[in-house]
């Protein structure tokens, strides 16, 4: 991942709120939500606004291994994509010493992944997978 | 989703429409039940009455005799009139799940296929009706009948700004306090403790969330869902379970009207947001908690839960918890003082807001 490449929030699948110095990001086609505290919420604000991992470890000064890192994880969770739209001048973050860290939740995926339609009957019409679990 | 094709091609909308009129023609006639929920009308109509002891009586709390509706909801089964789905209908190209239903290209329609198996949802957003079809009233799980209609619901609500929550909700003295948190965090058996000391109960697992000035939680569903051993905690709800027809794992739906109708308010003010944990202990103690804790245990089962009712759902969660204070609910395990806890907590609130 090159340190310089500009990303935007992989919508619409992907949804995030920042609240009270923590962004929560939740992945509507996978299930899976994610947090970061801190420097982490600082982070995600600044890529999602377009400013590149280079330009994010100088302006929230931190170490730049950390938060390409941080990139690359957001990338490989389909967070983040390339960017296609004009990049936006970065928020107004609070500078908080330490390393972004993603933590990554994944309890709420059997919601997604117990909808049991899976066939389609003779008539047209989906059916369930036998022994699919109810709700 | 946005930008996939719609399932059928056309507008096969009101091919459902006929059906559900030869539906309700082969079962005596259209079983009207007009309700308002969170201060919109909505006209439920059901073809003949095999539906309604399982997916009418929750929102009996909710009714009114006004008319015309601002929304039309027409429902059906096909045991009880005989009458099936479409089969002139394309093969659905695509199956759609729950949490992500399917959209016309103008996204004027929404689809979804749901449990049990197979039925269908479909809300046209044009018109504002709803179509909803099972194959028996006995093919209704739990989660169908304390949650009757919810994907129209949470799209047409959505539509008109508010949040269809995964949340329950009590109130005390004119005040109500959301109780958040995945299945299992103890969300349901604390409005239940709530209910059976004297608490207003707006639900205990789904609510509708109206923010402003004042946010308001609105009464979706007066039933409560019951596993086995709740139900042994709570014998005073067994007298009114409806499907005792269930497997398990099934959960018991117990109808809380009318034996609660005093209790089951239909819009009360927020004032608190608790995040309820189990502790073991004996006390149960209400702290400070901070937002981003609030809408961690909120909004990812709302939004994954709901059917993708509103991508700006999250935002207006966020939006929530901080103009509501949020707090940490430790709960003990003597029932009694967990409600009285409450009840002390809001009514605090009540004096200290007026």
């Amino acid at each position: 991942m090159p340190l310089d490449s500009r990303y935007e929030v992989n919508k619409p699948d992907v949804v995030d709120e920042s609240v009270d110095g923590e962004v929560l990001i939740v992945h509507l086609g996978t299930g899976a939500y994610y947090s970061s505290r801190g420097v982490g919420d600082a982070a995600w604000q600044l890529i999602a606004a377009g400013s590149t991992a280079l330009e994010t470890s100088g302006l929230l000064q931190a170490a730049r291994p950390a938060v390409a890192d941080f990139v690359e994880h957001l990338l490989a969770e389909g967070l983040i994509r390339p960017r296609t739209k004009p990049v936006e001048p970065p928020p107004f973050v609070t500078v908080v010493p330490g390393e972004p860290v993603l933590e990554k939740y994944t309890d709420m995926q059997e919601l997604l992944l117990l909808d049991p339609i899976h066939d389609v009957e003779e008539a047209g019409w989906p059916k369930a997978k036998p022994g699919a679990a109810a709700e | 989703m946005k930008g996939q094709p719609s399932p059928f091609p056309g507008d096969p909308y009101p091919v459902f429409g006929e059906a559900f009129e030869r539906a309700a023609a082969a079962a005596g006639g259209i079983v009207p039940m007009p309700v308002v929920l969170g201060g919109v009308r909505l006209l439920f109509e059901f073809a003949g009455s095999a539906l309604l002891p399982r997916l009418g009586a929750p929102f009996e709390h909710l009714r009114t005799a006004g008319r015309p509706a601002a929304i039309t909801v027409r429902a059906w089964d096909s045991e009880s009139t005989g009458i099936g789905l479409p089969k002139e209908l394309p093969t659905p190209g695509t199956v759609y799940a729950q949490s992500l239903p399917a959209m016309s290209e103008g996204g004027g329609q929404r689809w979804t296929y749901f449990r049990p198996d197979p039925g269908l949802t479909v809300f046209d957003s044009r018109t504002q009706a709803g179509i909803y079809w099972v194959p028996a009233a006995s093919s209704l799980t739990y989660g169908d009948i304390a949650g009757g209609f919810r994907a129209i619901i949470a799209w047409a609500m959505a539509e008109r700004g508010m949040v269809f929550l995964h949340s329950a909700a009590v109130a005390w003295a004119g005040h109500a306090a959301l109780i958040v948190g995945a299945s299992g965090s103890g969300k349901s058996s604390t409005a239940l403790s709530c209910l059976l000391a004297g608490l207003e109960y707006l639900g205990d697992d789904h609510c509708l969330l109206e923010l402003g000035d004042e946010p308001r939680v609105h009464s979706v569903y007066a039933a409560a869902k019951l596993h086995d051993a709740q139900l042994a905690r709570f014998p005073e709800l067994d007298a009114f379970v409806v499907n005792r027809d269930r497997v398990a794992p099934e959960k018991g739906v117990a109808i809380l009207y009318p034996a609660f109708r005093d209790l089951l308010p239909m819009s009360r003010t927020l004032s608190a947001v608790f995040v309820p944990r189990i502790t073991g202990e004996k006390r149960t103690v209400i702290a400070p908690a901070g937002p981003a804790a609030a809408l961690a245990a909120l909004a990812p089962s709302t939004l994954l839960q709901m059917a993708s009712a509103d991508r700006g759902g999250l935002a207006k969660m966020g939006r929530l918890v901080r103009q509501i204070p949020c707090f940490s609910l430790q709960l003990g395990t003597e029932r009694r003082e967990i409600a009285e806890t409450i009840r002390d907590f809001l009514a605090e609130r009540s004096t200290a807001l007026e």
